[in-house]
């Protein structure tokens, strides 16, 4: 196999980068949300089974300092493409998701004269450039990303502090029937499990303690922005479209009158951090089977036809409903298949030196 | 150089696609200040102001001793067409990012204020803190008074409007606390109502005419229940907590003192007696004379009285509003959801009647400043 994991990465990088992914995942579930302070024990409990299904790749990190595929495609060629185009079929729908929610939310707000093709067409280049440059720049890009993403919401506090309405909180009084149904979608959509699964080798010893930061710091960023909604949008959250942006549209503070571009803009560039680290993804993995080349050329054949896909169904936000569905079970089913293949094949691959070892003493 | 030629490419990129992108410049563009809308025949009609530079001797300078805002008006089945008529007689496109009023007509108010405003909750480029009123008679007859004052006509309506809220004169609810309203339960706000001077007598607007501020509207179920005066909405705004500062006249025999009233702090909990919701109403707050008392033993008698008035200034708002409609304007759905859930599950189907049937307990608290006195 093709070593295409000699760059690294510190844990803390690597952290940043999944916990923007999922914050991303969360900020753009938009319309439909509901005002309800069930919400925020979904997250809650959401990325506590999160957790629980990160367990088996956790134990395997700490016995390896391969990423569950790279000890798949280690140890059996055939098992190695199986699980490789899997992880990468499952990426690229995510990836078509998040391109038709950004350019549906981008369309819907700041950008209502910008044609549709324009909104998929641009970023995407720039997700599959930046993956393309490794991941070193995607994390030093992921982590000013970060930074800026950070100060927004600095600003957001700021200046929305006297419109929190501390009333608008309540104790429900029971839990509805659909909160396990909104868990299990919150859940089936960590694509960060597959992401980590094929990534942490460029953490080395270090990619446990990435999960281990990033699930509570994106556990409690998704938690404050859905209290910042809750508290200024109050009932209005059950038909407010985009209520991050509208609470941004409220803010005044003398450096801007109103923050709903820079919402936009901090949007934009989290997809372009989701996007290109799971394009980064699909090359390595391509990268891993088949070589290096191989990989570029997979990264921006993925860039393509996530392209193509999206311009030809026009960017809807059905298309990325749609897609939703369709990964609820098959990420988290994903992420523990692929944990368990590679316990295995890592077992079994000890086993051998072992006998090696043996013979040759 | 490899480098300078990607840095190239990439600017030369960003120049070339800026041009794909359809727009329109901002001189091109009827940049709306203040909309009104009517209905009447079962048919929308709106008017707006938008920005236009008057200029001495030239296009864009402004004059500020000039309006510096022109009025269209257009007629539709719906607010987006009458809204787009508008737009077509300006010859403009609409762009709503800075609109700083809504002005519902009287009759447009009673049909439903939901469909009147619904055009503002769709468009995104909207401000959510822009202001909602309510005119007495037809909307368009204010969008066609001009003030000189400002830099445009808007903003005199504005300062108007936010200068009676801080002095707790009338309820000032926002865009965004308007479409809160319509999401509770009972769809019930209660808006101020403008209402058109036109003696010819004023120095504000060209031609003589003047905005007051004459009571509110009171809003539920989304249409236009009732007018009511000014002293119902200073109680309401009261009892809304937000306002900051507040004159109350006493009379004491021989003399009226007035206290002004600062920092004031409500707060509303909600209780079951016997079956029926209580709501204790706790008001502190800090006072002033702005007249002195005859002597320094009477403080203890101004406080009394000062709070008795502010009181039954809160009484006689929730009497006029809550225990009349079965109303709720400020909001008490959310305090009873706040402190008590489950009884909000129990009760939010006849919250209505609810309402209507249930009881209010005031304790008021004034602190004089005996400083002030002895100044």
């Amino acid at each position: 196999m093709t070593d295409v994991t000699k760059e690294k990465i510190s844990f803390a990088q690597l952290a940043v980068l999944l916990a923007l992914s999922r914050i991303f995942t969360e900020g753009t579930e938009f319309a439909g949300n509901g005002y309800t302070m069930e919400r925020f024990l979904v997250i809650l409990v959401s990325f506590l089974i999160t957790f629980a299904l990160f367990l088996p790749l956790l134990l395997l990190s700490s016995k390896s300092e391969n990423s569950a595929f790279g000890i798949i495609a280690d140890g059996n060629k055939a098992a190695g493409w199986i699980f490789g185009i899997v992880i990468c079929v499952i990426l690229l729908a995510g990836v078509l998701s998040s391109v038709c929610r950004i350019c549906f939310y981008t369309s819907s707000t700041v950008f209502s004269e910008a044609p549709v093709f324009l909104l998929i067409l641009l970023p995407l280049p720039v997700c599959a450039y930046a993956a393309a440059k490794g991941v070193q720049g995607l994390a030093r890009g992921g982590t000013l990303i970060a930074g800026l993403f950070i100060t927004f919401l600095v600003f957001i506090a700021i200046s929305l502090w006297g419109r929190f309405d501390t009333g608008w909180l309540y104790v429900p009084d029971k839990i509805s029937g659909n909160f396990w149904y909104e868990v299990i979608k919150h859940v089936g959509r960590s694509s960060e499990l597959l992401i980590f699964g094929v990534l942490s080798c460029f953490a080395g010893k270090g990619a446990k303690k990435a999960v281990f930061c990033y699930l509570p710091a994106a556990l409690l960023l998704s938690e404050l922005m859905l209290l910042a909604e809750t508290l200024v949008l109050g009932p209005f959250l059950n038909s407010a479209a985009f209520p991050f942006f509208t609470i941004s549209a409220m803010s005044d503070i003398v450096l801007f009158q109103r923050l709903d571009g820079i919402d936009a803009m901090a949007w934009t560039l989290m997809f372009i951090v989701k996007a290109g680290i799971s394009l980064l993804c699909i090359k390595t993995v391509f990268g891993q089977l088949a070589g290096k080349k191989a990989g570029l050329w997979a990264l921006w054949i993925s860039a393509g036809i996530t392209a193509a896909f999206a311009l030809f169904l026009g960017g809807s936000i059905g298309l990325s409903v749609m897609t939703d569905r369709f990964l609820v079970l098959v990420i988290p089913a994903a992420g523990l298949l692929t944990a368990l293949a590679a316990g295995i094949l890592l077992k079994k691959s000890r086993q051998k030196e072992e006998q090696a070892s043996e013979k040759t003493a | 150089m490899k480098r300078l030629l990607k840095i190239t490419a990439a600017i030369t990129a960003v120049a070339l696609i800026s041009g794909c992108i359809p727009h329109t410049e901002l001189n091109e563009k009827a940049i709306v200040l203040a909309v009104g809308i009517d209905y009447e025949n079962e048919e929308y009609s709106v008017t707006f102001q938008y920005y236009s530079p008057t200029g001495i001797g030239g296009q864009t300078p402004v004059d500020n001793s000039q309006p510096n805002v022109i009025t269209s008006s257009g007629k539709g089945v719906n607010v987006y067409e009458a809204m787009e008529d508008a737009a077509f007689k300006c010859g403009r496109e609409l762009m709503s990012g800075v609109t700083q009023i809504i002005i519902i007509g009287e009759d447009a108010a009673a049909h439903s204020v939901d469909r009147v405003t619904d055009f503002a909750q769709s468009s995104f480029q909207s401000r959510p803190d822009m202001f909602i009123a309510v005119s007495e008679g037809k909307a368009e007859e204010l969008m066609n008074v001009k003030f000189k004052e400002g830099i445009v006509s808007t903003q005199k309506l504005e300062m108007l409007l936010q200068n009676a809220q801080k002095n707790g004169l009338t309820i000032l609810p926002s865009a965004l606390d308007f479409f809160i309203a319509l999401e509770t339960n009972r769809q019930s706000i209660c808006l101020p109502v403008l209402k058109l001077i036109d003696d010819g007598k004023s120095d504000f607007s060209q031609d003589g005419k003047a905005i007051e501020i004459d009571g509110g509207m009171l809003i539920m179920q989304g249409q236009a229940v009732e007018k009511v005066a000014p002293e119902v909405t200073e109680g309401l705004q009261l009892l809304w907590g937000k306002t900051e500062e507040y004159s109350v006249t006493v009379d004491r025999g021989d003399k009226k003192i007035t206290l002004r009233l600062s920092d004031i702090r409500v707060k509303i909990t909600p209780c079951v007696e016997a079956g029926r919701q209580v709501f204790d109403v706790k008001l502190s707050c800090e006072g002033r004379y702005l007249i002195a008392p005859p002597t320094s033993n009477d403080n203890e008698q101004m406080k009394k009285q000062c709070a008795e008035k502010l009181m039954e200034q809160m009484e006689n708002a929730v009497s006029e509003t809550v225990l009349k409609y079965g109303a709720d304007p400020i909001n008490l759905e959310k305090t009873v959801r706040h402190y008590d859930c489950g009884r909000w599950s129990e009760v939010k189907d006849s919250w209505g009647e609810v309402l209507k049937n249930s009881a209010f307990r005031f304790d008021v608290r004034v602190n004089i400043d005996k400083l002030s006195m002895e100044d």
